[in-house]
């Protein structure tokens, strides 16, 4: 029974959506809208499903109880409200979204973000992800004047 | 027997929504015509694949609003179990004030 539901369990992905927010989108007549998305992402572990698998898979119970003892004493470290799964790498990934916008608009005109925090689920891993997408003001080629 | 059917029936009928998020932006002095948009995403037995859906909502809001700013968002972010485990309904909301 293991062996059929644990290539099942191992193939599925799904994607969660934790915080969703839509900022203030600007119009100025001179100035086109180009879109962009920037999106960073860093591997997240999930150590309880590692444990309940592991305590599956392995044949002697009393290694398998001692993995699940060893993932709730480690599970005591990891308390407090979060989205997704831990990241070795601590909250810095998320840190680059503002290079990468820069790159992707120079000028630094930027209307009608969107941040999205969302996860990438696999068995035990996960894609901890944090997507922006929004709006690069760039200047028309013929401006609109306005009639006095 | 009759308790064990009574049970799924409660627990398949229940219907709970629960926040996920809720963001505000500066509310405008000046408002305008109010601008909403609205995205809904089924879920069933738990599988989602991509998150796509979400780009939407700054599209609705601008085909409302062509030629004016959108100010005051208030983007909500809601998932509504219908039958637990089976059925799951996201359901996110942007509304804000459109100022020309």
């Amino acid at each position: 029974m293991i062996k059929f539901l644990l290539p099942l369990f191992v193939l599925t992905s799904c994607a969660y959506v934790h915080h969703t927010q839509v900022g203030e989108i600007k119009y100025n007549p001179n100035y086109e809208r180009i879109p962009f998305e920037v999106l960073v992402s860093e591997t997240g572990f999930d150590l309880q499903e590692a444990g309940a698998i592991g305590k599956a898979v392995i044949q002697d119970k009393k290694a398998g109880s001692n993995l699940k003892m060893i993932t709730d004493i480690v599970g005591l470290f990891q308390m407090g409200p979060r989205t997704g799964a831990p990241v070795w790498s601590g909250d810095t990934y998320a840190d680059k979204v503002y290079g990468l916008m820069y790159e992707k608009c120079p000028s630094g005109q930027i209307t009608g973000l969107t941040s999205i925090r969302e996860m990438n689920k696999y068995p035990v891993v996960s894609g901890e992800i944090v997507k922006i997408t929004g709006y690069c003001l760039k200047q028309k080629t013929n401006p609109v004047r306005k009639k006095i | 027997m009759k308790l064990v059917v009574l049970v799924s029936l409660l627990i398949f009928s229940v219907s709970c929504a629960h926040v996920r998020s809720v963001s505000q932006t500066s509310v405008p002095k000046k408002r305008g015509q109010v601008v909403k948009a609205e995205v809904k995403n089924n879920i069933f037995f738990l599988f989602n694949f991509n998150t796509n859906y979400l780009n939407e909502l700054t599209t609705q809001l601008q085909d409302q609003c062509q030629k004016g700013s959108i100010e005051g968002i208030l983007t909500k972010d809601v998932m509504v179990t219908y039958f637990p485990i089976i059925f799951h309904r996201e359901h996110i909301t942007a509304e804000g004030y459109c100022v020309e």
